[in-house]
């Protein structure tokens, strides 16, 4: 296991950039060398940016020397997810539907970042059309590799993200997620993920899987990190139909007021009842329980309904709107789809209009449970993964159908949710938890996510690449 | 006159309808791996049906959550 990153956090180099301690070209320049000497293996980008890079961060150099220090990100070499718009480059999602896609404007995200002044590395991996599942080996390329292992499935959809960070190619990175596409590579990859309250973020420019969980959140090596990219990106887009205008708070000033006196809400049923997680996991996440405990917080059970009525409604709902979605192409281009998306996809033609609607009530009286449970706690606490990381050709064309899918049920309420490192398999794979909070209180999510960090000391383990 | 308990989403006439319905054309092979999700997914949607469910539990008819008092 190495000891040292190779690279350091936002936050660290953040401070060490407005200091004038550390240049923003040498920093790209240490990304671009460890994408040299790795990304053969990891596979993690589609597009690496590398002169335009170097020329961003001169630029950005000569800006804060002159007293034009744009925002923390100023200088941070970030990777963007090949789904969003991206002005003067081809906008993908891995499918050869849409590589001659060209957007004619950046995605809001992306412009949030270019006027933050953060430096872009190249356009990450994805499984095709963002669809979850297993990587796909048909799609327009390969699939990225996990580091901590690349026999290992980095998880999905964001997986060039994941692997891209907890490789060191660059500080921090965009995802997007719809039923976990941020939140289970993070944990896979043993990264940090945030999928922001529904409407927090602005999706337009964001390619499409789903009319109604679509989410674009930061994936970084630390909460701390994730707290500083969503500063950034959050705020209200009158683009985005599912924009909601509402303040943005400073998620970084009340990171280290520390959790005593909040009230935790372990959701240990879907880990350990309704789906029997190996112990290795068991033990993370309880830990997250025990570690927050011990800072002051109190911790108790709570009970929702079982997991699988989550997943089901999940997976009848976002299907039918993927379907929805992509039905034209499917239709007239179905040959230019790699055959498991294709197939990932025709479920949705299966799914009736009513089947739809009943799911959608269901979902309905599962959002009233969580913000039950959230009216008495500040937040909830449960595993962001069932099972160890799968093999990477693992070719099972439905395999979401029968695991049922443990980052879906806040997808369906629309709360922001965390993904941290917990802990460790025995073999050395990361493990994840998600810490879920109240619509609109990130700050109380990032706070609880960053008190772990610190005191766990989880985070002090990095992968080998070598 | 007793009532057939097969539930009648998971029929392969109403799998093979939507399948041709979609205007999709799927290989046999495709079709075949199709068809036992298909019935995965039935059981899924047959989960979030409650027979004692009141009239009132609608689908939610925006997908936003509320603004935070005061904003």
């Amino acid at each position: 296991m190495d000891t040292d990153r190779g690279v350091p956090t936002i936050a660290e180099a953040a401070r060490q950039i407005k200091a004038g301690m550390l240049s923003p070209v040498t920093l790209v320049k240490t990304c671009l060398s460890r994408i040299d000497s790795h990304e053969p293996t990891i596979q993690a980008f589609h597009t690496i940016f590398a002169d335009e890079a170097l020329a961003a961060a001169e630029i950005a150099e000569k800006e804060i020397e002159s007293g034009n220090y744009r925002s923390p990100l100023h200088g941070i070499p970030i990777g963007l997810k090949d789904v969003f718009y991206l002005k003067g480059h081809k906008t993908t999602s891995n499918s050869r539907v849409m590589q001659n896609f060209e957007a004619d404007e950046d995605a809001a995200v992306v412009t949030k970042l270019r006027d933050a002044g953060a430096i872009f590395m190249g356009q990450l991996n994805t499984y095709e059309f963002t669809f979850g599942g297993r990587p796909t080996f048909d799609a327009l390329y390969p699939p990225a590799r996990n580091p901590w292992d690349i026999t290992r499935s980095t998880g999905g959809s964001s997986s060039g993200s994941g692997a891209a960070v907890a490789a060191g190619f660059c500080l921090g990175a965009l995802g997007s997620d719809a039923g976990g596409s941020i939140r289970t590579p993070s944990a896979f990859c043993g990264v940090a993920g945030m999928k922001a309250t529904f409407g927090r973020v602005s999706a337009y420019g964001d390619l499409p899987l789903s009319f109604s969980f679509d989410c674009v959140g930061p994936m970084t090596w630390t909460s701390e990190d994730s707290a500083l990219m969503l500063q950034v990106l959050a705020g209200y887009d009158e683009r985005d139909p599912n924009g909601v205008e509402t303040p943005v708070p400073d998620y970084v000033a009340p990171l280290n007021d520390g959790v005593r006196g909040l009230k935790v809400g372990m959701l240990r049923h879907f880990y350990t009842k309704d789906f029997e997680a190996p112990r290795e996991i068991v033990k993370a996440i309880d830990g997250v329980g025990n570690t927050l405990r011990n800072l002051g917080a109190t911790v108790e059970e709570i009970n929702v309904s079982p997991l699988i009525d989550w997943h089901a409604v999940g997976r009848v709902i976002l299907p039918a709107e993927a379907y929805a979605i992509h039905e034209e192409n499917l239709q007239n281009r179905w040959e230019e789809f790699g055959p498991l998306a294709r197939n990932r996809m025709m479920l949705g033609s299966l799914v009736r209009a009513v089947d739809y609607i009943q799911a959608q009530r269901r979902r309905t009286e599962l959002l009233e449970e969580i913000e039950t449970a959230l009216a008495e706690y500040d937040v909830i606490i449960t595993t962001a993964m069932l099972t160890p990381q799968p093999p990477l050709d693992d070719k099972a064309p439905f395999p979401f159908l029968d695991v049922p899918m443990i980052a879906v049920p806040f997808n369906l309420t629309l709360h922001p949710v965390q993904t941290v490192r917990a802990g460790f398999f025995d073999d050395g794979m990361p493990i994840g938890a998600q810490i879920i909070g109240r619509n609109w209180d990130e700050i109380t999510v990032f706070k609880v996510a960053h008190s772990f960090e610190k005191d766990a000391g989880q985070l002090k383990r990095f992968p080998d690449l070598n | 006159m007793a009532v057939d308990k097969k539930p009648a989403a998971d029929d392969d006439a109403i799998f093979e309808g939507l399948i041709r319905a979609s205007g999709v054309p799927v290989s046999d092979q495709e079709k075949k791996d199709l068809r036992k999700a298909y019935s995965s997914l039935m059981g899924l949607a047959t989960r979030t049906r409650k027979p004692d469910r009141s009239w009132d539990v609608r689908m939610l008819p925006v997908y936003s959550p509320k603004p935070p008092k005061g904003s």
